[in-house]
């Protein structure tokens, strides 16, 4: 008997399977068309695959991300700030903040000793803070593939300054810094610490007081510029799981265990 | 069902057959100059209403004629203004007893309304079709996301497109925020010189915490404005009121106030005996001049006591028992979505904090002096200004009614409330210990909510209760 999460993002798709034991038998990601019942079916069925189980022995399923409702073949539907939560306590039992950004919105969220969530904050409206923010930047405007983002953000010696999180003006002044010569590292390293600024002010305007540990997850979590950044604005450690995208598709497999009660 | 889609719109919110030949040809009228067509009246009846008010009570059916009825009426100002009338606006938040003593002194002389909030509940709560109003105001001169509230942009937009006349005069009030005398100002700069305005202010000046409703020297200073204004605006219209109308129109409030805090007791219930979207109309009572009278409101409410309390008796509710249940700041049928969401996901948001009156405010006012007892009345309320005397309100009232936790915010168009709100969240968990939200959006207008973000924080927060109360 086995329990599925999917968690249907904007830009990518995530599948986890647990078994009793809440021990992963295969995740998945793929990314996100605009069918996201097929993006969710679809998911799925890799994650199927990679652990050699058949549909069948899916007991419970449940859905969340931005299309969870779209995806007609879960069991339950919930939010994807709750499933982040449960999914990242499993993994750090003693987290008491999550940082989540992902690739069209960015969270906070803040958790008690027993891992309830106490307060969270989302971005609204706005791609700035998020993976979007990075992409248009950093493979539009900057002409670097974003894996390369991080690693060459962390040779920079004299970090440029962004003063706008807004996607439409930062990519001008971005191109403004390439016109004056500013070395792409510097301007590497100042996008990621707008993003890292653009996240934590969304929390402290939330009031939430980033205890530690602090958790980093989303697809974001992979740039290592970003990392550091918020390492830096927050004057804290922060932990990132080995594989920061599935944090809430894992969360939503153990609800899938927890509901087949 | 009738044929006629205006005729079905008119049963659907309490009106009587014998009213019928007078209010249908009214309302065909009426609903032509506010903008709206047939499709959008079959959108009422079909959709929204059966969607967002519990119409198989009469009780409610009759609260949304009285809304109707008043609708009708001011779409009528410019008539009464023709035949002599003196048309006499107001803005919320203000104290109503001054506009209900004019309409008391003399019924058939003067037009008393707060045309903004009756076009806004009625454009969006019904229709939901503010948004032509709001986009005329932002086409013309109050530019989109400035922050002006969709009560202001409402109020001149009614105006540019001669829904309401000029009034003799508008009194407004500076209680809250500074934009609703800018609204007006520049109403009367850019679009209508006869657009004449009085304003009576309230500065926010009491160190935090400060009750100021037993400062003598604040409450004399309001009674004085009041006073101020309200001979003003007498002297401008030519209508004097006497004193003994206004503490007449106190005693009317009280009355109307106790009855309110009987619903609230009901609407406490558990289980929820109705959806916190269908009553919440009820308090606009206590808080916005009918100028067809508050008798009818009084009436609804009457009636739908006794069949909510027939619901609370035979334990029946839109939830089931021992569902968590929020207070929430202040819940607007103009988006009703957003508590129909919550109830969808299982919490209950049946009353709003501001609305909720406090043990001290039932009280009968401590001066014999109208506008003493005004003041009073008016700083009771803490007057959304003063954070540390109203958390003190607002956890008398969560303790009250027994709430699990309370929701913050849909108060971005504010500047001061919106900023407000994050400190009261904090003061507030801080000596409740109960879990305390906040979300973000605006109350009023909904053209630019996100609504998969929007239902995502708050199927968190449902799911986040629902996981506490187990």
């Amino acid at each position: 008997m086995i329990f599925a999460g999917i968690d249907i993002g904007s830009a990518v798709t995530k599948a986890v399977l647990i078994n009793q034991r809440e021990e992963i038998l295969a995740f998945s990601l793929l990314a996100t068309s605009y069918d996201r019942q097929q993006s969710g079916a679809g998911v799925l069925k890799l994650a199927l695959e990679k652990s050699r189980q058949s549909a069948e022995r899916i007991e419970y399923i449940v859905s969340t991300g931005y299309g969870r409702r779209a995806f007609t073949s879960s069991d339950k539907v919930l939010p994807e700030i709750i499933c982040h939560a449960r999914g990242t306590k499993s993994l750090f039992p003693a987290v008491r903040t999550i940082i989540d950004i992902g690739g069209q919105d960015s969270k906070v969220i803040q958790l008690d000793e027993g891992g309830m969530v106490t307060r969270f904050e989302m971005n609204d409206k706005c791609a700035a803070g998020t993976g979007r923010f990075l992409e248009v930047l950093t493979e539009r405007i900057l002409n670097l593939p974003i894996e390369e983002l991080g690693p060459i953000s962390l040779k920079s010696k004299n970090p440029a300054t962004l003063s706008s999180v807004c996607t439409v003006f930062a990519e001008s002044e971005v191109l403004s810094l390439l016109s004056e010569h500013k070395p792409r590292e510097d301007i590497a390293y100042g996008i990621n610490r707008a993003i890292a600024k653009r996240v934590i002010a969304m929390g402290v305007g939330g009031q939430i007081s980033f205890d530690e540990p602090v958790v980093f997850s989303g697809g974001v979590a992979k740039n290592v510029g970003v990392v550091k950044a918020i390492e830096e604005e927050l004057d804290k450690k922060v932990i990132t799981p080995k594989e920061p995208q599935i944090t809430a598709a894992l969360g939503a497999a153990i609800f899938a265990k927890e509901y087949a009660r | 069902m009738a044929k006629d889609i205006y005729e079905d719109f008119l049963r659907l919110t309490g009106f009587e057959e014998d009213e019928m030949p007078k209010y249908l040809p009214e309302w065909r009228k009426a609903s032509a100059k506010l903008g709206l067509t047939e499709e959008d009246v079959k959108f009422a009846v079909k959709e929204q209403l059966p969607t967002y008010f519990a119409i198989e009570l009469e009780g409610i059916r009759k609260l949304l004629g009285c809304f109707i009825k008043e609708t009708i009426d001011l779409t009528r100002a410019s008539e009464y203004k023709e035949r002599g009338a003196k048309i006499v606006y107001g803005i919320l938040p203000a104290i109503l007893h001054f506009y209900y003593a004019l309409k008391l002194t003399a019924p058939d002389k003067v037009f008393v309304s707060f045309p903004d909030i009756f076009l806004t509940f009625i454009l969006n709560s019904f229709f939901h079709k503010l948004a032509p109003y709001l986009e005329e105001a932002e086409r013309t001169g109050i530019p989109y996301g400035c922050r002006h509230c969709a009560l202001n942009k409402t109020r001149y937009a009614a105006r540019r497109l001669g829904v309401i006349p000029s009034p003799d005069i508008n009194w407004i009030w500076g209680f809250i925020c500074d934009e609703a005398p800018k609204t007006d100002e520049f109403i009367n700069i850019y679009h209508d010189p006869e657009w004449k305005t009085y304003i009576t202010r309230l500065p926010h000046d009491q160190p935090l915490g400060t009750v100021e409703d037993e400062v003598i020297s604040r409450v004399e200073y309001l009674a004085a404005q009041m006073k101020d204004g309200f001979e003003f605006v007498q002297n401008e219209i030519g209508i004097k009121v006497s004193e003994e109308k206004i503490n007449e129109v106190i005693v009317i409030w009280q009355r109307y106030a106790a009855k309110l805090a009987e619903l609230a007791q009901l609407m406490a219930a558990d289980p929820q005996p109705v959806g916190a979207v269908s009553v919440r109309l009820f308090w606009e009572g206590l808080f916005t001049p009918f100028n067809t009278g508050i008798e009818a409101m009084e009436e609804a409410l009457d009636i739908a006591i006794k069949e909510i309390k027939q619901r609370v008796a035979s334990k029946e509710g839109i939830l089931p028992e021992g569902a968590p249940k929020l207070l929430i700041y202040s819940l607007h049928p103009t988006v009703p979505w957003v508590a129909k969401t919550f109830e969808e996901n299982g919490v209950g948001i049946p009353l709003s904090e501001f609305f909720l009156l406090t043990k001290k405010q039932l009280m009968p006012p401590t001066f014999k002096d109208p506008y003493m007892a005004a003041a009073e009345g008016w700083l009771r309320t803490s007057g959304m200004v003063n954070p540390g005397y109203q958390s003190e309100q607002i956890c008398e009232k969560l303790e009250t009614h027994k709430f699990d936790g309370m929701v913050f915010g849909l108060m971005d168009f504010d500047r001061w409330l919106g900023s407000s709100h994050r400190l009261l969240a904090r003061m507030v968990e801080e000596k409740t210990k109960l879990p305390v939200f906040y979300i973000e959006g605006d109350n009023w207008d909904d053209r630019d909510y996100s609504l998969e973000a929007l239902r995502t924080r708050i199927e968190s927060i449902c799911e986040i209760m629902k996981m506490r109360k187990a």
